[in-house]
């Protein structure tokens, strides 16, 4: 019977990784699916008339939807955050002065605007603030000669850059692996400094690639002179997105409480002239930007709380940990080798079967710091090269880029790149 | 200022003005520079637009096959965001290109009239504009020199005593307009068609071009 429910257990998740993978089945919905389905499999009831019971509608889909809460509050208020920075103009700010700083180099424009940018994402991302800063962007970076596929790469590279010290996105660590804020805050540097540095290494090379001049006659669909909301906020408002990230990582404050002093600093050096509308509307627009990503959450939550019961974690146990590595060597070669697996919605992809995964191997005896680093670092190459991202299909079709060719040019870059974090990874935590 | 039928068609110096005000650092230039980064560049592209079509004649299409440079028409739309191209040059000490997009010279076709009535253009005469706007780029890299690099710089950005420079880029744009006008004999330069282009398209009325125009001609009296 046991081992029946193993192989129903394994033929599930291989089913379903391929729905997911050949986008037959979007992840929001496979992932509740999953769970109900791993849950029947283990003998886990439906309902029970004892309270005491874990249940499919009550453990499961019930328990599991609000499992995720500090994560779900996490991204709702850097959503609301971020929302707050574009309405008093930080954002368009920030992208203005980055364009001055930069003057006429296509390559110095490219490189400010990949820090600017990963200052802006490092407060708040989702797609809502990707097409934000790339509508902004974008059209100077092309109108500076540029190619597409670059401008579109510049975007791409800040927005993983900024996810590693957004703090609104390290909640989900926190609900899944129990690591403290603090923790997460003080091994971001191993994830971030890699990427940084393959990141402006890949913007010089594909900026000098071919050594071409482009000069374009080119025009806006709308008049410049017609456009709106061309003054820029006070300087000192530019810090505003810094704050919740410096309130974290030294005064260890937690996210949320972080996200919302942010939030007060940003109107007080901005003055906006209507604080109470730009925080109600803030709020509301914020939470439509992530609304996916909070389906995406609920689902993982269910996930979760369907593999950690003990009755399918007692089946799945056995295998997790014959393939947990017990070595420094080990731990970087099977976190770097698999980390393709991240994309197109793959096993070890943060936002779907990754946190399950990664809960099973801290339950296997792995230190829950070493998992989360290695699905942190997994996360970098995922953010950049994965062709499901909502991001990546915003910019491929704004840039007029084919979004397969932006995985095949940033994959061996962003597998370096994992190689690297790994390797210090390894080293420092295992 | 030139009499059409029923408008004054804006000068050099307004059009000029206009592709100025387009460029990113344009609020950093001072007041009383604006004309000479307005004037110059004209001049430039005048002047060697008069040069070459003395030597080379006006057969644009010859003269960039002749000089090497290749020329692709492109069917897609050339729409980038908000951003419309019309055409552009690829340089690299191995190749020149031109790509010229099929679809933006047609609608510039369509709608040259709105803004020089009685004016019509064939779909040639539309490409060889823009040809020309292009081949003074061309010229730029071989020979002249940018039209930006070789004019004053600019305080893009000044954080206490570090001041960091920068130059107007969009210098080099007028002085492509300018060439192309002077080359072709046309009535102004060929950036009207862009503005024509938005009244056409809705985004922009004829009053409201029209209105800005003597905005942009104040400013400059001003400067």
């Amino acid at each position: 019977m046991e081992t029946v429910q193993i192989i129903g257990i394994l033929l599930v998740f291989i089913v379903f990784v391929g729905l997911m993978m050949t986008r037959k089945l979007t992840t929001l919905l496979a992932l509740p699916m999953m769970a109900i389905l791993l849950a029947a499999i283990a003998g886990i009831p439906l309902l029970s008339d004892n309270p005491d019971t874990f249940t499919i509608t009550k453990g499961v889909l019930a328990g599991g939807a609000m499992k995720l809460s500090t994560a779900i509050a996490g991204l709702i208020f850097g959503a609301w955050f971020g929302q707050i920075l574009s309405k008093v103009g930080i954002t368009k700010t920030i992208i203005r002065k980055a364009a001055e700083l930069a003057g006429d180099k296509p390559l110095a424009i490219a490189i400010i605007f990949f820090l600017a940018a990963s200052v802006i994402f490092s407060a708040a991302n989702g797609l809502g603030m990707v097409i934000l800063v790339g509508t902004i962007a974008i059209p100077i970076m092309l109108t500076a000669g540029l190619k597409p596929f670059v401008s579109g790469l510049v975007v791409l590279l800040a927005n993983a850059v900024g996810v590693v010290f957004n703090v609104s996105t390290w909640a989900i660590y926190t609900d899944v692996l129990k690591v403290p804020t603090n923790t997460i805050a003080s091994y971001s540097l191993i994830c971030a400094v890699p990427l940084i540095v393959i990141a402006l290494i890949m913007i010089v090379y594909y900026t000098r690639k071919d050594g071409k001049v482009r000069r374009a006659w080119a025009m806006p669909l709308k008049p410049e002179f017609q456009a709106q909301d061309t003054k820029n906020v006070r300087a000192i408002a530019l810090i505003s997105p810094l704050v919740p990230v410096l309130l974290v990582f030294f005064l260890k404050v937690d996210i949320v409480s972080a996200v919302f002093m942010g939030a007060v600093v940003t109107l007080l050096l901005a003055t906006p002239k209507r604080p109470i509308h730009v925080l109600s509307s803030a709020l509301v627009e914020g939470i439509q930007d992530v609304a996916g990503a909070l389906g995406l959450m609920i689902g993982i939550g269910m996930l979760l709380s369907a593999v950690t019961a003990p009755p399918v974690a007692l089946l799945i146990q056995p295998l997790i940990e014959g393939i947990i590595p017990t070595s420094p060597l080990m731990y970087i070669l099977v976190f770097t080798l698999l980390s393709p697996l991240a994309i197109y919605r793959g096993p070890l992809n943060v936002w779907g079967l990754g946190s399950g995964i990664a809960a099973l191997i801290v339950a296997g005896g792995m230190a829950p710091v070493a998992a989360m680093l290695a699905l942190r670092i997994v996360s970098n190459l995922q953010a950049v090269s994965d062709p499901t991202n909502s991001h990546n299909v915003w910019i491929a079709d704004y840039t007029k880029t084919d979004i397969i060719e932006t995985l095949r040019k940033t994959l061996p870059w962003m597998f370096a790149a994992v190689m690297i974090s790994m390797i210090i990874a390894g080293l420092t935590v295992f | 200022m030139m009499k059409t039928a029923e408008r004054t068609l804006p000068s050099d110096n307004v059009l000029g003005y206009a592709e100025l005000t387009n460029d990113l650092l344009f609020h950093r230039i001072p007041h009383s520079k604006r004309r000479y980064y307005v004037e110059r560049p004209l001049a430039i592209g005048r002047e060697h637009a008069l040069e070459f079509k003395a030597r080379y004649g006006t057969d644009v299409g010859a003269i960039c096959r002749s000089r090497g440079i290749s020329v692709n028409l492109n069917e897609r739309q050339g729409t980038i965001g908000q951003i419309r191209f019309r055409a552009q040059i690829e340089l690299s000490a191995k190749e020149r290109a031109i790509t010229l997009y099929k679809s933006s010279m047609e609608e510039l076709r369509q709608c040259a009239g709105v803004l020089l009535p009685g004016r019509s253009f064939t779909l040639k005469e539309i490409t060889d504009i823009h040809l020309a706007h292009e081949l003074f780029h061309d010229l730029e890299f071989t020979e002249l020199g940018y039209t930006n690099k070789r004019l004053d710089d600019i305080s893009s950005l000044s954080l206490g005593p570090l001041r960091i420079r920068a130059s107007v880029t969009k210098t080099s744009e007028i002085a492509a307009h300018a060439f192309s006008r002077y080359l072709l004999d046309l009535p102004c330069l060929p950036n009207l068609l862009d503005y024509a282009y938005m009244i056409h398209s809705g985004t922009l009325t004829a009053a409201e071009f029209w209105r800005q125009t003597e905005v942009w001609s104040g400013e400059l009296e001003n400067s």
